[in-house]
């Protein structure tokens, strides 16, 4: 599983590519900000993208529009300390498929994005 | 034209040169090159263009002809002879001895020869064969034959080839060595003498036998089998095999032991050592400071004074003297785990430190009802470090298990003594202090019961508390072992 992480904060990155190793992904590529993550999307082609919500130049909720208005189908899990309902809301209007809440678990990120995968795969099958 | 008979062409004895002789008063006129020339060809000489340069040269100067002339004309050119043939030694496999100085300002006189371990395949060097010369020719262009180079003086065993490009391979596994000018792999270094100046430390990857002693500072380390046929005096004994001495080791408090496996050994005297196997003496095991991580038997001799810690059976004639000989054995333990068990409790005790200061870290940010966006993402970084350091404890945990279920396993009380234990012999046994105040007649047999207590059988009669015959208390552990600690890595 190739996996693009995205997130302003080092240190966050690296406890997501923690997590990833301990999945199974096969390739982890990272991206500091939205407007970094559009210009590597394309060549690294990830079969899912795990996205923070506040971060410099541009944000996550703003890349996530202009990917989803590109049409592309990539799952997302937005990763964000944003936990209010609207913003929830706001973000899977905008089109991520599921959503973690700062502080989390190594063990409940795990299962967010294999649930995540799970229902994805799914969807495809039917 | 008419020859010049006092014109003469002088040609050495071996060929090497020739010389041109012109007495004064002939016609210049007559002395061209040419004629010149004509009369060194019909002398033998054979004309290069040397030969014509030089005649040139000495019409030339033969002038007027007020004086005579004698010069050399032609020189032979000599052969030139072949190379030896040669071996070019890879970095780390020349196999030659050598004792370099340590540094400029100092020589160590105790180092030793270094041994160039070598694995199948391995391509220790090249072999250049000889060359074969050049020849050369006389004047007169006779061959003068060239001496071929020797071939390498060195004989390959056959556990070295050479391949058609020289390189030298190695067949086998095991240590480079040229002795008498033979190249071989062998897995075993023989000291035809003692290991003193002479030897140096000796330091082997493979089995060591010495034929007679080790002297005093010199250390020798095997990693196979150490035999020694003399007296090991005041030295380091390090071998990852057996330990096989037909002497006895006077250690004099320095002399140490550390043995992988078994020692078997006359008498040891004021030795500090450990071993992992069986330790058979002799005779005497005097003043000596020793973990045995398997038996120790002296069935035929005494352990006289010292502090010895034995993991197996005990099987010795005599403990202790009359004149009240401090002797402490310590029995019952496994010491060469507790070192680990050490290790790995501490490894414990710090990882729950580090989640300890972790959890009160995450106390004090949950104490603000609504944490910022950087509180919650320092929450999801103690997480996933508490994370990290759980999956290390459970590994450190389960090792300590291993180990505590490894000396369960191997921890016995067997003693048997066929004479004496003298008074002033004490034992630890795990948590007991075992003190003899009066002589204890054997044969004796000390053991466990099923209930763990302390019992002693005299000869044939039935188990009785050995506090009937020693002085028991509870309450003192003995202290760690000192020896090999085995690394331990979670």
């Amino acid at each position: 599983m190739r996996v693009l992480v995205v997130d302003d904060s080092k240190t966050m990155r690296n406890i997501v590519k923690g997590v990833l190793g301990t999945i199974g992904a096969t390739a982890v590529e990272e991206a500091s900000d939205g407007q970094d993550a559009l210009s590597r999307v394309d060549a690294f082609n990830p079969d899912l993208i795990l996205l923070d919500w506040n971060m410099p130049v541009m944000d996550g909720i703003t890349f996530v529009k202009s990917y989803r208005g590109a049409k592309k189908t990539t799952p997302i899990i937005m990763v964000t300390t944003e936990a209010e309902k609207t913003r929830v809301i706001e973000a899977i209007q905008a089109g991520v498929n599921n959503y973690a809440v700062k502080p989390f678990t190594p063990e409940s990120l795990s299962k967010i994005i294999e649930t995540t995968m799970a229902k994805v795969a799914a969807k495809k099958a039917a | 034209m008419a020859a010049t008979p006092e014109i003469s062409v002088k040609i050495a004895a071996d060929g090497s040169q020739a010389t041109l002789v012109a007495p004064p008063g002939l016609d210049a006129a007559l002395l061209t090159p040419a004629t010149l020339l004509f009369l060194v060809k019909a002398a033998g000489v054979l004309i290069d263009q040397e030969v014509e340069r030089n005649v040139a040269a000495f019409a030339a100067a033969y002038g007027s002809g007020a004086t005579d002339r004698r010069d050399i004309i032609a020189r032979s050119v000599p052969a030139v002879p072949g190379e030896d043939g040669r071996v070019e030694w890879h970095k780390g496999f020349d196999p030659r001895p050598a004792h370099a100085p340590a540094s400029a300002e100092r020589t160590d006189h105790y180092q030793g020869q270094h041994y160039a371990p070598v694995k199948t395949g391995d391509i220790v060097g090249m072999a250049h064969g000889p060359t074969d010369g050049t020849d050369g020719r006389n004047v007169r262009g006779g061959l003068l034959k060239a001496r071929p180079g020797k071939p390498v003086a060195i004989k390959f065993q056959p556990m070295l080839t050479i391949d058609s490009g020289g390189r030298i391979i190695a067949q086998a596994a095991g240590v480079l060595m040229l002795k008498d000018n033979a190249l071989s792999v062998t897995q075993s270094l023989e000291v035809p003498g003692q290991v003193d100046f002479s030897t140096g430390n000796i330091d082997f990857p493979g089995s060591v036998t010495i034929a007679g002693g080790v002297g005093s500072g010199f250390k020798v380390t095997a990693g196979g089998d150490i035999h020694v046929g003399g007296l090991i005096e005041v030295a380091e004994i390090r071998c990852g095999g057996d330990l096989i001495a037909r002497g006895g080791m006077a250690g004099n408090g320095r002399g140490t032991l550390e043995v992988e496996r078994n020692v078997q050994i006359v008498y040891l005297e004021k030795v500090v050592g450990a071993l992992t196997g069986d330790l058979v003496v002799e005779r005497v095991i005097a003043d000596c400071k020793l973990v045995v991580g398997g038996d120790l038997k002296c069935p035929n001799g005494n352990i006289l004074g010292g502090d010895i810690n034995v993991t197996g059976s005990l099987l010795v004639k005599a403990i202790g003297s009359e004149s009240y000989t401090p002797t402490i054995i310590t029995l019952g333990e496994v010491p060469l785990l507790q070192g680990a068990r050490v290790q790995v409790s501490k490894a414990i005790e710090q990882i729950n430190a580090a989640l300890g200061r972790l959890a009160e870290q995450a106390r004090l940010i949950k104490l603000n009802p609504r944490p910022s966006p950087s509180e919650k993402e320092k929450l999801t970084e103690i997480s996933y470090e508490a994370s990290q350091q759980n999956q290390e404890l459970a590994k450190w945990a389960t090792k300590l298990s291993e180990i505590e279920a490894a000396v369960r396993a191997r921890r016995k009380l067997d003693v048997h003594v066929a004479k004496v234990i003298q008074p002033g012999v004490k034992f630890h046994i795990g948590e007991c202090l075992v003190v003899f105040k009066t002589a204890a007649k054997g044969p004796l047999w000390i053991c466990w019961d099923e209930q763990r207590h302390l019992m002693y059988k005299a000869g044939s009669g039935i188990a009785r508390p050995l506090s009937e015959i020693a002085h028991v208390s509870r309450g003192h552990s003995a202290p760690p072992a000192e020896g090999l600690v085995p690394a331990v890595a979670a």
